[in-house]
């Protein structure tokens, strides 16, 4: 799916309506979600979408997203509001719960360098096409260092949302031996989340279940137990 | 080739494209910054110039430079020289200060800057701008000659003229003011927010200093008046400006009304730390001159500066060499008292438990609220427990400060491994310095050290492919040097946990001389033991680096100095120093003699065993006692003979060695365990004398325990000989002895 051309009769959807149409379907299936405030899901959206305007040179980013895949850019709204909604759980500052969410909606960013026809491709991936999509968290870091006054998690959350919990694995492939950030692993769990309960052109949606046992046999190794647990809950409070 | 003019259209000054030859530049006219920005910006795009790096664009941006910067006048050429920030043009920004800094200086030596008297014609902002520039240039080997030229010009007698002691020119003073003055001191009153209705002035006003240290970073104002070995009044300006201001502060609660910004009285404060010792003496000088009351200016004194400065400053300037009032050194000599450096000259143990007033916390005198302003300024010492580490419980802990400055840094430090452009590796590294201003900001020194270790060793590793980080690595340490961050460094050495001890530790080497500088202060101020300890095992950390730091004050006066400076010394193993510390060893004090010997010894120079034999027939009975308990400790074998002097009573003229010397004696020959020792005492053992039994018992008592430190095969038969020839004391000791040794043969242990 394409934006709206300069020349086209349609006038381009600002930010904000944009991010309300694509994590729509997001949002009314988490709609009994409500963090420990009180706060639903729908009122954290509107806050987190009003405070994203503050960075329009990250927006554009995201209409470019949004210009060559929009399923990435749909992808990263829901990651954005499932990785607010487990800080919201944690009880992380209201400044912290926007910066984890910014951070989410900025993650696949470095999409934009990988070519639609390998994200979309519904054949097995080559090792090459494989190694193509794995460098957009690399890409997406690039592009994200270049933008002032970004908060610094979402550089972290770019470029670690692919490396596991023990250190040991994931991509890029770490320097040294290191732990990622916390945001880091709330981001990687809403992109596991999202990404397997979302049909795509190459598979259809998993099942909850499935998922969320998927998600537990990776506990400790790829994802934190802690912030695993954590994820559960707030899917408990959905469910 | 492109030519410029200076043609004035609508009232703004442009400059056009035009062929033909330069144009002179307008030398009468003044221009304001803006315009000189306008001009500048306008010879950029005549240079056709462009932020890349292609070197095309980088000759063209040079020349353009040059060019604008020719064809400004002196004072001009002042502002011009300020320009060295980011200039916006056509919302493309330039950072003009990097590799241009030395073309600028070149030009504005070329435009004649040299030949201009600066307090006469430039104005306040333009001497604040070119100092700024200096300060952020003398880092850099390519400008320092530039910088070398200009200073040792007339630039620098202008410098010199502006803040040394005849602030205000004489021909001023004679109703002939110069040109320029009147900015100045419409400058000040700005500054000030003092504006008197004209003519209402009393001319009573030193003004230049006052607007220059509103305006300039203080400890870059510092550094430049030390390096240009300024002897500045400028304390005695300030001190007129401030001591009012702090004794009503000290009086009766904060004046708000008084006419010294605090801003400007936290900048003096800081100004006055930075100081050379020879210009703090000035400032101290001056200040007991024009104090009413002394007991409450000296404690602001004492505040200002920290208290192992005023040591230094008190201790290693002597006022009575200085042409000073004796009323003046009278109020000096009440200062050194009051400081208790007067006491620690000769009770150097005796407030172990009592930390410096700059540890503990007590006796600070300046309100809270102006501490408050002095960044890095710690009334107390701070809780280094705390460290970086202030949110580690709780959810919230890794979205602490320093958790996300550390993730960022590594993101960051993995970006730039991984850049593939010289630009992109700029990027990167223009990007770390602000990450460590912020933790400097929040004092987290612990972790700005961890984080430090990781850009090493990053720079190493790209030292040569990528230079950027080199460079960004060079920024951050410049601006950490500061007297503030030292000082907390030092407390962290001396008061803080292991681990942030050795974080600091680590960083130590890479801040160079200065940072060890502080430590040596440090250490000769530190009065609890164990601080001493740790400051010494911290200058010891910086190696052969430690050595220079160590001889520089090996002459001090204070002999508790020269002691720590031997073992700093002693411990760096440096055999060339030892050299240097041989002139020691005539010290009028016996504690300096003492570990000079136990330095000389410990590092095996040759005179160590000499000293140690001349001080053995010396008369005084604490350094033979000394001498003998060093040779026991350095257990040589060529020390041997020595001591089986001592039991012979070889003194030469001397009065003979007491026995508890000789049982000193003989436990040092038993610490080193030389067979040889063993015949003498045999011999000895084997003699008896009728009327002194009792101290011969205790000698031969002593020697028979000393001989657990010999070989058993060879003490062995010395001991038999007890056990047959002995007293009972002297049988019994003997038998143990033979049966430790031989357990000890056989290898069977208790």
């Amino acid at each position: 799916m394409k934006g709206t051309t300069q020349s086209g009769t349609t006038a381009r959807p600002t930010f904000d309506q944009l991010f309300r149409q694509r994590s729509h379907g997001f949002l009314s299936k988490m709609g009994a979600w409500e963090c420990c405030a009180g706060r639903s899901i729908q009122d954290l959206a509107a806050d987190l979408v009003v405070w994203f305007g503050r960075f329009p040179d990250a927006t554009k980013l995201l209409f470019r997203l949004n210009d060559h895949h929009a399923d990435s850019f749909t992808h990263c709204a829901n990651v954005c509001l499932l990785a607010a909604m487990q800080a919201a759980h944690r009880g992380l500052s209201h400044d912290d719960v926007r910066e984890v969410a910014l951070a989410g909606l900025l993650h696949d960013v470095g999409k934009i360098a990988v070519p639609t026809d390998v994200l979309d491709k519904e054949a097995p991936l080559t090792r090459q096409e494989a190694a193509r999509i794995s460098v957009h968290s690399v890409a997406g870091a690039r592009v994200l260092a270049g933008v002032s006054g970004l908060p610094g998690l979402v550089l972290v959350g770019a470029w670690e949302h692919h490396l596991h919990h023990d250190g040991k694995g994931g991509y890029p492939r770490p320097s040294r031996n290191r732990v990622p950030h916390g945001v880091s692993q709330m981001i990687a769990l809403a992109d596991f989340f999202d990404a397997l309960t979302t049909p795509k052109p190459y598979r259809t949606a998993q099942p909850l279940d499935l998922v969320l046992q998927m998600m537990r046999e990776r506990e400790g190794r790829i994802f934190r137990p802690d912030l695993l647990h954590s994820f559960f809950e707030v899917i408990d409070a959905v469910s | 080739m492109f030519k410029e003019s200076i043609t004035k259209e609508n009232g703004i000054r442009s400059m056009k494209q035009t062929s033909g030859t330069q144009t002179t530049p307008e030398k009468d006219q003044e221009l304001g910054l803006a315009e000189v920005v306008a001009r500048l910006n306008t010879a950029r795009k005549v240079g056709e110039f462009c932020s890349c790096d292609h070197p095309r664009c980088l000759a063209a941006c040079r020349s353009a430079s040059q060019r604008a910067a020719g064809m400004l006048t002196g004072s001009e050429a002042m502002i011009f020289s300020g320009a060295t920030g980011t200039i916006s043009t056509g919302g493309q920004s330039i950072t003009l200060s990097e590799p241009y800094v030395s073309d600028y200086l070149s030009a504005l030596h070329r435009a004649g800057i040299d030949e201009m008297r600066l307090n006469a014609e430039a104005t306040p902002e333009g001497l604040v701008r070119f100092t700024r520039l200096i300060c952020a240039a003398d880092n850099r080997s390519a400008d320092r000659d530039e910088i070398r030229k200009l200073l040792e010009g007339p630039v620098a007698e202008g410098i010199r003229v502006t803040l040394g002691p005849s602030a205000r020119p004489e021909s001023e003073a004679e109703g002939n003011p110069p040109p320029g003055s009147n900015v100045w001191q419409a400058a000040v009153r700005r500054r000030l927010g003092h504006d008197p209705a004209p003519g209402t002035d009393n001319g009573d006003f030193d003004d230049g200093p006052a607007v220059i240290l509103a305006d300039i970073n203080p400890v870059d104002l510092a550094r430049l008046i030390n390096s240009l070995e300024i002897e500045t009044d400028i304390g005695r300006i300030s001190a007129r400006f401030v001591a009012p201001y702090l004794e009503q502060t000290f009086a009766g609660g904060l004046n708000r009304d008084s006419m010294v910004p605090r801003r400007t009285i936290v900048r003096f404060i800081h100004l006055l730390r930075e100081l050379s010792p020879g210009n703090q003496l000035r400032f101290i000088t001056a200040a007991l001159e024009t104090s009413h009351s002394f007991t409450l200016f000296a404690a602001a004194v004492l505040e200002a500066v920290p208290i192992h400065l005023l040591a230094e400053v008190f201790t290693g300037i002597r006022p009575e060499e200085h042409t000073v009032h004796p009323r003046i050194v009278e109020r000096f000599q009440q200062l050194v008292r009051l400081t208790g450096h007067a006491e620690r000259d000769n009770e150097p143990e005796a407030a172990e438990t009592e930390g410096p007033r700059h540890d503990s916390g007590e006796g600070n005198l300046l309100t809270a609220s102006v501490l408050d302003e002095m960044p890095g300024a710690v009334a107390a010492a701070p809780d280094t427990t705390d460290t970086g580490q202030r949110a580690t419980a709780g959810p919230g802990a890794e979205f602490s400060a320093t958790a996300r400055r550390r993730a960022v840094l590594r993101v960051l430090l993995d970006l730039f491994e991984r850049a593939t452009s010289r630009q992109e590796a700029e990027t990167y590294a223009e990007t770390l310095p602000p990450l460590f201003s912020e933790a400097l900001d929040d004092n987290d020194l612990a972790g700005l050290a961890r984080d430090w270790t990781d850009l090493a060793a990053v720079t190493a590793r790209h030292r040569e492919t990528k230079p950027q980080l080199g460079q960004a690595l060079e920024q951050i340490r410049t601006s950490f040097l500061t007297i503030q961050n030292l000082e907390q460094l030092t407390v962290i050495i001396a008061t803080g946990s292991d681990e942030d001890r050795n974080h600091v530790c680590r960083l130590l080497p890479a801040l160079g001389d200065r940072a060890g500088d502080s430590l040596v202060l440090a250490l000769i101020a530190a009065r609890e033991r164990q601080h001493r300890k740790r400051l010494l095992d911290a200058v010891v950390s910086l190696g052969s680096r430690a050595v220079p730091l160590a001889l520089k004050r090996i002459t001090d006066h204070r002999w508790y100095v020269v002691r720590n400076m031997i073992a700093i010394v002693r411990e760096t193993g440096d055999r060339q120093a030892a050299e240097r510390m041989l002139a020691l060893s005539r010290h009028p004090q016996f504690q300096v003699r003492k570990e000079l010997m136990g330095a000389l010894l410990s590092m095996g120079h040759p005179s160590g065993l000499k000293l140690v034999g001349r001080g053995l027939r010396d008369g005084d009975s604490k350094m033979r006692s000394a001498c003998i308990g060093l040779l026991g400790s350095h257990r040589s074998t060529g020390s041997v003979e020595m001591l089986l002097g001592v039991l012979d009573d070889r003194t030469g003229k001397n009065k003979p060695f007491s026995q508890a010397q000789k049982a000193s004696a003989i436990w040092a020959l038993g610490q080193i365990g030389d067979p040889a020792a063993l015949p003498p005492l045999h011999r000895r053992l084997r003699r008896r004398r009728l009327f002194s039994a009792s101290n011969d018992h205790a000698l031969n008592m002593a020697i028979l325990r000393s001989l657990d430190g010999y070989p058993p095969e060879e003490a062995a038969p010395l001991a038999s000989w007890g056990v047959d020839h002995g007293d009972d004391d002297e049988a019994t000791a003997c038998r143990r002895l033979l049966g430790r040794m031989r357990r000890r043969t056989k290898g069977t242990h208790r």
